[in-house]
């Protein structure tokens, strides 16, 4: 029963702030160029009709594109450090460092570099991406219970055998930990270097909107962006609940 | 078959400093027989097993001989396996994969193998949860698993550590019989290490005593019940003659270190 409740009351807390939104923006004649009504966001969806998608399906390739790129270049980056000291000790700080540049400092230097296109904004994506998933993935697949390299060592697996059937799969909870915050962050880059210089996405339709004081359609474009990293985000959940049941059962196991 | 000469072994503790663990051990296994080694916790047992199956460094000086090898060449040849207190499975991997991964890593997946998998779970009374995953299993499952595991690179000896103390005294009856229907079937050869005396006069022939740190052997005591044995053996004469024997044994060992 407390179950059940836990999961309608965000359902019912929603439905009470849309309700509160439309009576606020009725009963205050607040006019909608400062705070839209739900149903002027409506309204301006309409309008916009099926152009809405193209958009949409930009931000979302761009971002799906940095997640990759990012994800497989820390991933890679990962598996040399853990198997070069030397190497983690020399670049590791560096990779710390880029974390602290803000992205939306890199946008416009990225757009003078590789242009317009959509490739400034899948690189801004995956330079977002890459650091959370560096580090998860490094920790993953350092922090092996050394009982468990024990038994591989009695084993008399080699190096490799022991990355590839333990160190690799060990890392897999750490890295869906980290592809759960980078794909959030990987919509965010793209939506920042759109802002830097685009002629589609839904960053792009922020800006020209904000430029035309329309205020509803600002009002589609971030609420869009929010639904894709949502979607981007439960998509990860999913694949990682196929993929690695294991780390969901424990999960459940430790939450118990 | 298995022979401990005089061994000394200390390793650097977190701020550098060197901690005496192994002061002078010694000891002999003979071939087929069930080998305890009781002492006070931290007092070196795992040690021993960590030294016997290569997993600790080299010891300062002594020797030990497995099977007449160096343990070097014993994990090499596989002579060796080791089941630890907590079942040591991988969750990744169902109960048929994580069996199946030491003949995986010596890259000898046959018919004899895989057909050697099924008749040790059969054993094991785990044939049908072949295909369960890890935690679908009780602890006495995955510890039986796990056992499976450590046999399927046809040892000769078996070490284990503390095999019997996570688990409640059903299960510890069940996992107490199947080893021993293992250690004859597969004639192996077998170091018990454990801190409970009942366990050790149980399961083992003879229990060596050890005292506190750097510890050494200070006495080992025989224990002539049947095989097979069972819990309900704990309630005969010569268990709890054993028992009174070993626990003497181990107050005096403990003191004599004190003394030192």
């Amino acid at each position: 029963m407390n179950n059940h409740f836990d999961k309608i009351l965000p359902v019912f807390i929603l439905v009470i702030i849309i309700f509160g939104w439309i009576i606020a923006t009725k009963f205050f004649s607040i006019p909608s160029y400062i705070l839209p009504s739900p149903f002027d966001i409506i309204e301006s969806a309409n309008k916009i009709g099926s152009g809405f998608w193209r958009d949409f399906f930009v931000t979302f390739f761009e971002s799906i594109g940095g997640f990759f790129l990012g994800g497989i270049t820390a991933i890679f980056f990962a598996i040399i450090f853990v198997h070069y000291k030397f190497l983690e000790i020399s670049f590791l700080p560096y990779a710390i460092a880029m974390k602290t540049i803000p992205v939306v400092a890199i946008a416009p230097l990225l757009v003078i570099w590789f242009g317009a296109g959509i490739l400034p904004k899948i690189i801004l994506s995956a330079l977002i991406c890459f650091f959370p998933i560096l580090i998860s993935s490094l920790k993953g697949m350092k922090e092996v219970d050394p009982e468990r390299v024990d038994l591989f060592k009695s084993f008399g697996a080699s190096t490799f055998q022991t990355f590839i059937w333990l160190r690799l799969p060990n890392s897999l909870p750490y890295l869906f930990t980290s592809f759960r915050i980078a794909v959030v962050f990987a919509v965010i880059g793209a939506v920042v270097a759109e802002f830097a210089s685009a002629n589609s996405g839904l960053g792009f339709k922020i800006m020209l909107a904000s430029f035309h004081v329309d205020t509803p359609s600002m009002f589609l474009y971030i609420i869009s962006v929010s639904l894709l990293s949502m979607l981007l985000y439960f998509l990860v959940v999913f694949i990682e609940y196929v993929t690695v049941p294991w780390s969901f059962s424990l999960r459940n196991l430790i939450n118990d | 078959m298995i022979d401990f000469k005089n061994i000394s072994f200390s390793y650097k503790n977190n701020k550098g400093q060197d901690t005496h663990v192994l002061n002078s051990l010694t000891f002999s296994v003979g071939k087929k027989e069930i080998f305890g080694i009781v002492g006070p916790s931290g007092c070196g047992k795992t040690t021993i097993l960590k030294l016997a199956s290569d997993l600790a460094p080299n010891p300062q000086s002594g020797s030990i001989f497995i099977n007449g090898v160096r343990p070097e060449i014993a994990r090499k040849k596989k002579q060796v396996a080791i089941l630890t207190q907590k079942p040591v499975l991988l969750p990744w991997r169902n109960v048929y994969d994580n069996i199946l991964l030491p003949v995986q890593i010596a890259g000898a997946i046959n018919k004899k193998n895989l057909k050697r998998i099924d008749s040790l779970l059969d054993i094991a009374g785990m044939l049908e949860y072949k295909k369960y995953q890890i935690h679908e299993l009780s602890g006495g499952m995955q510890q039986r698993v796990s056992l499976v595991r450590c046999l399927m690179t046809k040892p000769v000896i078996l070490l284990l550590d503390e095999p019997f103390s996570a688990l409640d005294e059903i299960l510890k009856e069940e996992l107490l019989e199947l080893l021993q229907v293992f250690s004859l079937e597969l004639s192996l050869t077998i170091i018990h290490v454990s801190h409970s005396l009942e366990d050790s006069i149980l399961f083992c022939d003879k229990v060596a005593v050890l005292g506190q740190r750097p510890t050494s052997v200070s006495n080992i005591v025989s224990v002539s019940l049947g095989r097979p044995r069972k819990f309900s053996n704990r309630l005969e004469k010569v268990f709890l003659h054993s028992l009174t024997e070993l626990r003497s044994a181990l107050k005096v060992g403990v003191k004599k270190h004190s003394l030192k």
